[in-house]
């Protein structure tokens, strides 16, 4: 990988065309099934914990963001304190400081696009379709459109059957049964599993299970996945072999 | 938690729509203040890393709290996802051994 810097400099421009959108789009499908059931999970809590159809919508559309959405309502409230609510920010902070990590490794791909299109697309940054974005890009791919389209397709995604998943109450009782906990680590391991290149992927992948396990062992809350990410990925990148 | 602030409590919207900006913040935050630095090799190759580092950080605590057979499930995800590169072939197969023996069982 050491070669690449050479190749992005006299590789193919940075474009962002509709026909990059269809093709991030269409890269969310063989996702939409286990998406589907997740999003049906969390508009069931939403229900349970007494959340309006509005104040959902609402959730789902705005915050967009699956696991801090399962926390924050695993907790949810019907009066909040003030103590309650900095007590939910600073958890879903946690959650998903993850995706400062994430926002910062497109740099290097989108920072010549207009910024407010990049705020935008931002909006619907997701592990998701940020993990088959950077698959496309490292593939050779440079349409930011991709991010874009896949991004648009999740929310949507997202929204619709989060809402039906609300309407149709106990759609799933038990959602452990199926395996729902285990959705996003299985997800994540089968995204990433490409991108897997020899011993210095090994190391860094390691480091960051390892280390995140610690601080899940001994720390409250989600620090561990941020904590874990930052060491992997800092150690791995001083590791001078393969 | 009890209110100590003079018993002020939030709505729902409100909650909901401070939750929504703070991870908008986290979203857009990072690829922004990256800006200032220069992304120089090695910063370049922490990022090819962290989609993995993501992964194993946010995988592996889960996994051990749930025990063995999810270790097992994750290890089979990512050997069948190496093997045939079909995302949903590969989830099914780690996800159905966790659903068959949690139905079975």
């Amino acid at each position: 990988m050491l070669d690449q810097p050479e190749r992005h400099n006299t590789g193919p421009r940075i474009v962002c065309t509709r026909a990059g959108m269809v093709l991030g789009a269409r890269s969310m499908l063989p996702i939409v099934p286990s998406m589907a059931f997740f999003a049906i999970a969390v508009g069931t809590l939403a229900a349970q914990r007494g959340l309006s159809f509005g104040e959902f919508a609402l959730m789902q559309g705005f915050v967009f963001a699956g696991v801090s959405q399962l926390v924050a309502l695993g907790g949810w409230q019907d009066t909040w304190t003030l103590a309650a609510l900095l007590g939910i920010l600073a958890v879903s902070f946690t959650i998903n400081s993850r995706m400062i990590l994430m926002g910062a490794s497109l740099r290097p791909w989108m920072k010549d696009q207009p910024f407010w299109r990049n705020a935008l697309s931002l909006f619907a940054l997701t592990d998701a379709n940020w993990l088959t974005a950077i698959r496309y890009h490292e593939e050779g791919g440079t349409d930011v459109g991709h991010l874009i389209g896949s991004g648009l397709f999740l929310w949507v995604f997202w929204l619709a059957i989060g809402l039906v998943g609300y309407g149709a109450g106990s759609l799933i009782a038990n959602p452990r049964a199926f395996g729902l906990d285990l959705f996003m680590p299985v997800f994540f391991v089968v995204m990433v599993a490409p991108l897997w290149k020899g011993r210095r992927h090994t190391l860094a992948w390691g480091i960051a299970g390892v280390v995140a396990t610690i601080l899940h062992a001994v720390l409250p809350g989600y620090f561990y996945i941020v904590g874990g990410a930052l060491a992997g990925m800092t150690i791995g990148a001083f590791y001078d072999g393969k | 938690m009890a209110s100590e602030v003079g018993g002020i409590t939030f709505n729902a919207v409100t909650v909901i729509v401070l939750i929504g900006i703070v991870t908008y913040v986290c979203r857009f935050i990072g690829f922004w203040a990256i800006g200032f630095v220069e992304i120089g090799p090695r910063l370049r190759r922490s990022f090819e890393l962290l989609p993995g580092c993501i992964a194993a950080a946010s995988a592996l605590p889960v996994a051990i709290d749930a025990g063995p057979l999810a270790l097992l499930a994750l290890a089979i995800a990512f050997v069948v996802m190496r093997a045939v590169r079909i995302e949903i072939v590969a989830i099914v197969a780690a996800l159905g051994l966790i659903a068959g023996s949690r139905l079975a069982g």
